[in-house]
Order: structure tokens, then sequence, then C-alpha cells
């Protein structure tokens, strides 16, 4: 698997903040100023920012600038805030529960963020690699299309050019493929036939899968059935590339939850001690 | 121009999954325009199909529901307890468990306790501005002194001074305890400094220690002394004539304090002790208290105004306790100028009002000092402290008193003023005060007893005509009365008389055989020897010659009874603190810590010092003073084989001006065995917190077993 190298713009990006961050902090240390609070101030900016990439998305007509270049922010950022994590909470697993919560919690959205950059980064290589380029909005219409293709290749044969067990097998086993979903994980590819191996041991009480595919009525509902196996090949790799969404966005509208509390919390107690 | 409709590309009608679909028909998978029914199944009727939601659907949907569930739970948690749980009575928000030695204390005992209420909690957040956390909780157990926020934990000023910067002005800003010290496990505990940090302040900047570094001070390793000792005049000429009492190394007087890294000065029993006792022991006792001496006693009765019995004082000096035992005595302020003195003349003729303020202030002192009798020795030794008696503890009252025995205050009443509350009673009755003859130190009172006894009879002789004719009328009436009842009285004796005879005859037997017995013990009396006799007891000095408190020659004494005296101790700490610009208590350690004092203090203990207001009995007293940096013999001295003490501290043939037998330490000590690379970390030879109080805790009001709870 080859994985794409981030963009320059993005590296770039990322040694400013570093830079600036750490000559914040270097001067809070040096104004006797609580470090904690600097990064953490410091890291509440980064998150902000972070959070804004979602928002522009929902305002894709305003003229702010491309998407591709917020994700380039979003990322930088990204790296910035895992430094400016780490440095904010001493490079040590907090002990009470709140903050152990907005430590695994945080833990949690930027682990989902980094695996999400390397899947984004790593899986459209594959998904090119058969020379196809697949949206994967229109794969349930590709889908629909397919199921339809391949029934109407059954109707138009003539009564008796396909054996009974060939054709049972078809509606009991290949069809029920066809309209079935591409499932979390990618299906081991049959390398002789070009089909999962679930299928063809499924086929196996029906006919010889060697008979079946050899079956020339039965050759357009093997190109067919190929191509199904292609499009869920596409489309589990889609979902990988969006499942990690699945954690990162929830676990962000928990973030500004606990973050706010968070600096409440801080911000209350610093103002003042036991008289 | 024919612009065709949008038609198919329409969001809304393509066969596409759009992000704004929410839901995909269950048998062609493409989007649903209305989703399932309630009961799941397509709402257009065809068979077998059973819309599901589309993935930007569902992720939506999981981000919502999370939310919301995340921030319901936050709220019944925190809303768990209703209005009696505050912010901290919740374990959720709780930021981690405290350290070991604040473990046992409740947030308010740091925290404010306004912010135990989720208004005042808002109310702060509101208001606060500040850059870390206050540190009054911090302050209330850690004692950092007035200036406890300052940069070192000294005041500015001094600070200043120390640095030399005259023409700077003071830095007065504030630091909080927060900035370097945390808790509830937000990072170490050993706090470490960073360079950085110190360079916030201190701008000279250098590359490392011996490169910029600025030199050792000029007396950098000789410390202030607290002792005065010269190792060359032992060595040279005191150990070669008691070559037994030399020690064969440093190690015989010093040894290292393994917990506090320090080199100190053996105990000195096992030290100085070992040829200096005897100096002590032997050393004055303190007079310490007197009462001035009257002439002319005989004189003052002569005209009418005695005093009574008055003591015998050999050594005419008033003391400065008795001074201060006058002021704390509430006496009249006519007697200012006799309080002054240690004689006071009676027997000045044709002066009679003198005479009688004597008289008068020779009984107020007898007034007093009943009043010290009654009282208690608390009392007692109160009158006798310089400044506020409220401000002395228990401890410290103990110790000043020495203990004085209340026999020693009864034996001084029985030989000075036997008669006390006699003479007071007949002085305030207006009669006259006159001595009994008593012991020795009071021969002028003898022959004024008899006199006053004599006068005494004249009285009585005089005044029994009188009262005679006064009452003869009375006696004569009240004669019939006792003649009537005399006839009673006569009966009864007759019956008496009949029952006892007898028994009285018996009992006349009896005694003269008891007379007979006493005649026989008076001639036996006649041989005894007269070998045991009280007239010789050992009184005043010569019973106490191993110290303590005696009386003698009307002066109470107390003669020092071992090295740290705790009596001298006590009196000198006492003055030098509470005494300050007080003349009393000035003539009081002139004569404590004069060369031949009472115990003679001041011959070693030079960091004592009236005059600078130093307290420094041992070296190790220094551990009060401000310290800017830090050196551990311990982590440097294994062994003699190891190192030797003159690696560092090279001797010098004689003293320097500030009585030191050594050479400063030089940076090349360092260097010699560290290299070139030794302390380019500021801490590894500074310390931030100068402030003595780094090492103190107040036993503050922290409820610590939590009694008012069981209250």
């Amino acid at each position: 698997m080859k994985i794409r190298p981030p963009h320059s713009g993005a590296l770039l990006l990322i040694l400013i903040g570093i830079v600036v961050s750490l000559y914040f902090l270097e001067q809070a240390d040096a104004t006797l100023a609580n470090p904690a609070v600097t990064s953490g101030w410091i890291l509440l900016g980064s998150f902000v920012l972070l959070c804004l990439y979602g928002a522009r998305k929902k305002v894709p007509f305003l003229p702010i600038g491309k998407t591709a270049t917020w994700l380039q922010l979003h990322l930088g950022f990204g790296v910035i805030s895992t430094w400016l994590f780490l440095e904010h909470v001493g490079y040590r697993f907090p002990t009470g529960l709140f903050e152990t919560h907005l430590y695994v919690l945080y833990s949690l959205l930027l682990i989902s963020g980094f695996l999400g950059w390397l899947v984004m980064r790593a899986l459209p290589e594959t998904l090119r690699a058969d020379g196809r380029e697949v949206n994967p909005l229109r794969i349930p219409d590709e889908l629909a299309g397919m199921v339809k293709k391949s029934d109407d290749c059954i109707a138009g044969l003539e009564p008796g050019e396909l054996n009974p067990e060939i054709l049972k097998g078809y509606f009991e086993v290949v069809r029920p493929y066809l309209c079935s979903g591409c499932g979390v994980l990618p299906s081991r590819i049959h390398p002789e036939f070009g089909v999962p191996q679930t299928l063809i041991q499924r086929l196996q009480d029906y006919e010889s899968p060697t008979v079946l595919f050899s079956s020339e009525p039965f050759l357009p509902v093997h190109k067919i059935v190929r191509e199904k196996a292609v499009l869920d090949l596409h489309q589990v790799r889609q979902r990988w590339m969006r499942g990690w969404l699945f954690v990162h966005v929830p676990v962000t509208g928990v973030m500004v939850l606990m973050i706010i509390l968070h600096v409440i919390l801080v911000t209350a107690f610093k103002a003042g001690g036991a008289q | 121009m024919n612009i065709k409709p949008r038609g198919a590309f329409d969001s809304r009608t393509t066969r596409y999954l759009r992000p704004d679909r929410p839901y995909i028909c269950g048998n062609s998978s493409q989007p649903c325009s209305s989703g399932p029914t309630g009961s799941g199944v397509c709402p257009h009727g065809e068979a077998g199909c059973f819309p599901r939601m589309s993935e930007g659907y569902l992720r939506k949907r999981v981000q919502r529901s999370l939310f919301l569930l995340f921030l319901g739970g936050l709220m019944v948690t925190l809303a768990a307890g209703g209005d009696e749980k505050g912010p901290f009575d919740q374990e959720l928000i709780s930021p981690g468990p405290l350290s070991h030695f604040h473990s046992q204390f409740d947030c308010s005992d740091c925290h404010s306790a306004d912010l135990n209420s989720w208004q005042g909690l808002l109310s702060s957040v509101w208001d606060g501005s500040g850059d870390t956390f206050a540190s009054d909780g911090c302050l209330k157990c850690h004692d950092q002194g007035p200036h406890a926020m300052s940069a070192h934990g000294v005041s500015p000023e001094a600070l200043r001074e120390r640095s030399g910067l005259q023409g700077v002005a003071p830095f007065h800003d504030q630091t909080e305890c927060a900035v370097c010290h945390t808790e509830h496990g937000h990072g170490s505990h050993d706090v470490q400094l960073s360079d950085s940090r110190c360079q916030t302040c201190h701008q000279q900047q250098f590359e490392s220690f011996v490169s910029g570094h600025p030199p050792f001070s000029e007396d950098f390793g000789n410390k202030p002394r607290t002792l005065s000792f010269s190792h060359s005049d032992h060595a040279l000429r005191h150990f070669k004539t008691m070559p037994e009492y030399a020690p064969q190394s440093c190690s015989g007087c010093h040894q290292l304090n393994e917990t506090t890294g320090a080199m100190t000065v053996l105990p000195y029993e096992e030290s100085c002790g070992q040829c200096h006792t005897d100096d002590i022991i032997k050393s004055e006792a303190v007079k310490f208290f007197a009462l001035p001496m009257i002439f002319g006693l005989e004189e003052m009765k002569e005209e009418g105004m005695g005093v009574g019995d008055w003591p015998y004082i050999d050594i005419l000096d008033l003391t400065p306790w008795t001074r201060r035992w006058y002021q704390s005595s509430e006496m009249d302020s006519e007697f200012s100028e006799l309080m002054k003195l240690s004689e006071l003349e009676g027997d000045e003729p044709g002066n009679p009002a003198k005479v009688r303020e004597v008289q008068e202030f020779a009984m107020s002192i007898k007034r007093s000092f009943m009043k010290d009798m009654i009282s208690d020795l608390r009392s007692w030794i109160g009158r006798l402290l310089p400044g506020e008696y409220s401000e002395w503890t228990s401890d410290e009252l103990a110790q000043l008193s020495g203990q004085f025995p209340i026999a020693l205050l009864v034996k001084m009443q029985e030989r000075w003023f036997p008669n006390l509350d006699e003479e007071l009673n007949r002085f305030d009755s207006g009669m006259l005060v006159e001595p009994q003859a008593s012991e020795e130190g009071m021969t002028e009172e003898n022959t004024a007893v008899a006199a006053a006894v004599a006068e005494e009879d004249d009285l009585l002789a005089g005044g029994e005509d009188d009262l005679l004719l006064e009452d003869e009328g009375d006696l004569l009436a009240d004669e019939d009365d006792l003649l009537m009842d005399e006839e009673d009285l006569l009966a009864e004796d007759e019956d008496l008389l009949a029952g006892s005879e007898e028994d009285l005859l018996l009992e006349e037997d009896d005694l003269l055989s008891g007379d007979l017995d006493q005649e026989k013990d008076a001639d036996k009396e006649e041989t005894i020897v007269q070998e045991h006799s009280l007239e010789e007891t050992s009184v005043g000095r010569d019973w106490a010659n191993l110290g303590g408190w005696y009386e003698e020659a009307g002066v109470v004494w107390y003669k020092p009874v071992q090295h740290a005296d705790p009596f001298l101790k006590a009196w000198i700490e006492a003055e030098i603190r509470h005494g300050a610009g007080e003349e009393t208590s000035a003539e009081i350690l002139s004569l404590l810590l004069a060369d031949n004092a009472p115990g003679k203090c001041s011959k070693c203990h030079s960091g004592v010092s009236a005059e600078k207001g130093a307290l420094n009995w041992t070296p190790a007293a220094r551990e009060e003073a401000v310290r800017f940096s830090k050196f551990s013999h311990a982590d440097h001295v294994f062994s003699d084989a190891d190192l030797q003490c003159t690696s560092c501290h090279q001797p010098r043939e004689s003293q320097s001006s500030s009585g030191h037998d050594w050479f400063p330490v030089k940076m090349e000590s360092c260097t010699d065995c560290h290299g070139q690379e030794v302390a380019d970390d500021c801490t590894l030879c500074h310390q931030y917190h100068a402030s003595p109080g780094i090492r103190k805790l107040k036993s503050a009001s922290i409820n610590i077993f939590r009694m008012s709870e069981e209250n």
C-alpha cells in the first residue's frame, strides 16, 4: 500500500504553528506564567480552527477558499493540536474522572483523525488500481442496474437453455448476492472466476462452479457478478474512507461540550483560594 | 436560448444518492423520498422493501444522539444530590486525587468556599482574570512569612540590597505558588525551576559555570560565625599542652548531618565540654533579686514611722529585675525616685515628710511581696518579663522562672519579713509597725522590738483606766443579773463535786508520781552531750554549689547549673526578642552577656548579640537565615580518604577580620573534581525559596480530623 506524502503546504503550516506556539510557551515560561494555562488557550484556539473545517463544509457557496485548502489547514492544525495537547497535559495520563474523559475523548478524536488521514491517503491509490473511478453515490444505482440487467439476461433465455440446477442456483445464490450489500470487509476473490470465494462455496450445492461459469448462456451473468465483486470492493473501500467519520464527527460534538465545561471550571478555580 | 430544466440532475429527483437524502430504497438501493413507515416497511407498498438510512444521515443521527446522550448524562450526574451537592462534592469534575500530604484536606481548605455553588462558579468565571490559581489556600499552612509571594520569598527591599543594585526600584511583582507547584496529580512534585525562568529576572546571562559565572564572594564557604573558636590557637597552643584532648582529624569535632547534608560541630559534651565545663560551673551567680537597704530604722521607729522587719543587705546594688518588679507592682508614681535607689535613708533629721515617704515605700514593697506570695509562679515571673505578659507561652514562662521554688519564696519571707501579714494589717489600720526580734541580719531591730513592746504596755495601761471609767455604770447594772445566775451555778457545782471528788483524788496520785519522773529526767539532761546543732546548717551559696536558686545576704541568686543553662538561655533570648529598646533589658543583657558573666555564654557564642539582636547559639541556627544557594556536604564527603576537608577549606595562619582561620572556598575547588561541565544548571547550586519559611508549616485551621463534622 503506497501512502501519498502530505501536502508541502500542510507541512509548512505545521512547522510555523509549532514555532509560534513554542514562542508563546517560552514566553509564558519566561514570564512565570502558568504554562498549562498558556498551552490550554492555544490548544483551544487550534480546536476552534479544526472545527471551522466542518462548518466550512456546511457553507460551500461562500467564497472563502477551496475545501481542499481548508482540509490542508485542518490537517496541519490537527498535528499542531496533538503536540499542544501533549504539552498541555504534561505528557502524562490524567487522574481525575473528568480529565480522564477529556483525555480519552481527545485522544480518540486525534487517533480517528489520523487514521482517517492515513486511509484517505492510502486507499484512493488502490481504488484507481483497476482503472475505474467509481462515484460512491452512484454505486447503489449501478448495483440496481446490474440486478435488472441480470434478470433480463435470465428472462431472455430460451426454455431449457439452462439446466434447472443452474437456474435454481441463480435465484437462490447469485441473485441474492447481486442484491446484497458489500459488507465491511472486502471479499476474497476467486482467482479463476473473479467472484467472491463465499459465492463459489454456496454454489457448490447446486452446480459445479466450473460448469456454471463455463456455460455459454450464463456468461453475461458471470460478467455482471464479476462487476458486482469489483463494485463491492470499491464500496467497501469507500466505506472505510468515510467510516472513521462515525467516530471523528460525533466525538467532536461531545468534545465541544466537554471543553466548554473544562474552560469554565479552570477559569472559575483560578479566581481565588481559601481565605 | 432554450434551457432545459434540470430534470434528472436535480438533487431531489436524481437516481443517485445525495448527502441530503436520508433514506435508501430497500429494493432498488436508490434514494427514497420519504423513508420507512412506522413499522419500517416501504411507504409506497413495494413488496420486500425496507428503506434504510443513508450513511450520511446515519452519521448525523449518531452524532446527534451521542451529543444529547452525553449532555443529558452530564446534567443528570451534576444534578444528582440536589442543591446540597455543590461543585466540591461532584466526583465527576474532580481534577484528580491530591498528593499524600494534602489528601486529608477538603476542597474548601484550599479553594474559596464561594466556588462551592454553581452560581458562584459561574460568577467567578465572569469576574476571574487571574493567570493562575490564587495562593491564599497554600499560605494558610505553608508559612512563608510576610513576603511569601515576592521574588525568593524575601522583601523586595532586602532583595535589592543584596543584589547591590541600589539604583533600581525594588521588584514588587508577585508570583503565585501554582506557577511552579501543581496538585491533583498535575505534574511532578519534584519541581525543578528551568534556567529560562531564572532568567526572567536574572538577565545577566553567561555560557556556563566556568565561563562567565560571577566569581564566588570573598567570604564564600566562611559563614558568619556563631561560635568564637580559633582552630589555630587550639592546635598550636592548647592541644600542645593537653595532647590527650587533641582531635586526630576534623571529624574529632565535626560531624555530617546526613539528613540536612550540613557539616556540624559535635555536641558540646563531646567537643568543647571536654575542657570547658568547669568554666561554666564555677562561674559567678546571677544577682537576681534584692531589695534596697534602709538605714535608720531605729530613728524611723522613734519618729513613729517604723516599717517593721527589714532585711540587712550586704551588697548594695539594686538588680534590673528588681526595678522591673517595681514597675510592674503598680506602685505610686511618687516613689519613682526611690525606686532607683539601692539605699534608702530613713534617718534624715527634721525631714519627717522624707521619712514618711520611705516608710510608705517600704510598706508598698511589702504589700507587693505579699501579693506575690498569695498568687502563683506564673504571675510572679510574669512581673519580671520584658514586653507584654500575654505574649509568653507556658513553656517559655517555665524556663524563665527556672522553676523558682516556693520554698525559697517562703524562706525569703521568713528571713526578711517574718510578720509580714501582721505588719501590713497594723499599717493599714494606722497603727505603729514594730519589728520583732529575729535572727541574723536583724541586729538593729532587736532593740527596736523591746522598745516597741514597752510602748505597747504603756498604751495598754493608759487605756485601761479610761475603759473602767466609761463602762462602770454598765458593769453595775449587769451585776444583779450576774448574782441571779450565781445561785444556779452554785447548785450545779455541788452536783459536780459530789460526782467527781473520788476521781480527782485518784488523778492526784498519778500526777504526784509523774512529778517524780520529771525530776529524774532533769537529772539525766545534765549528762547529754551537745553533739548535734542546727545553728551551723549549710545555707546559700554553700548549699547551692551545684547551681540553682538560693538566698544569701538579703539577695536572691541564680547559679548556672550546666552548659546551655535553660534559665540563662531563656532570659537572654527573652530580652533580645522582647526587650528591644528597653533600658532595663539592655542592663540585663549586659549582665548576662559580659565576658565574666554567669555561665560565660558570650565567651564562645559570638552569634548571640544584644547589639545586633542576633540569637544564633549554634551554626545550625543559621537554618533560619535567608539562603539563595545550597550545598550538601553529604553529597561530597564520603570518607576522609575520599575527600580531604582541606581540598576545599585551606587553613590560614592568622584569623581574618571576620574571625575565620580558613581561606574562602574557590571556584576551582568545584572544577578540580567536577571538570568544566560542573553546574550548567542554575538550580544545581541555587534555590528559589530563600526564605527559611519554606520548611515551616503552620498549625492552621485545617480540620484534619474532621472534628467539626463530629460535633
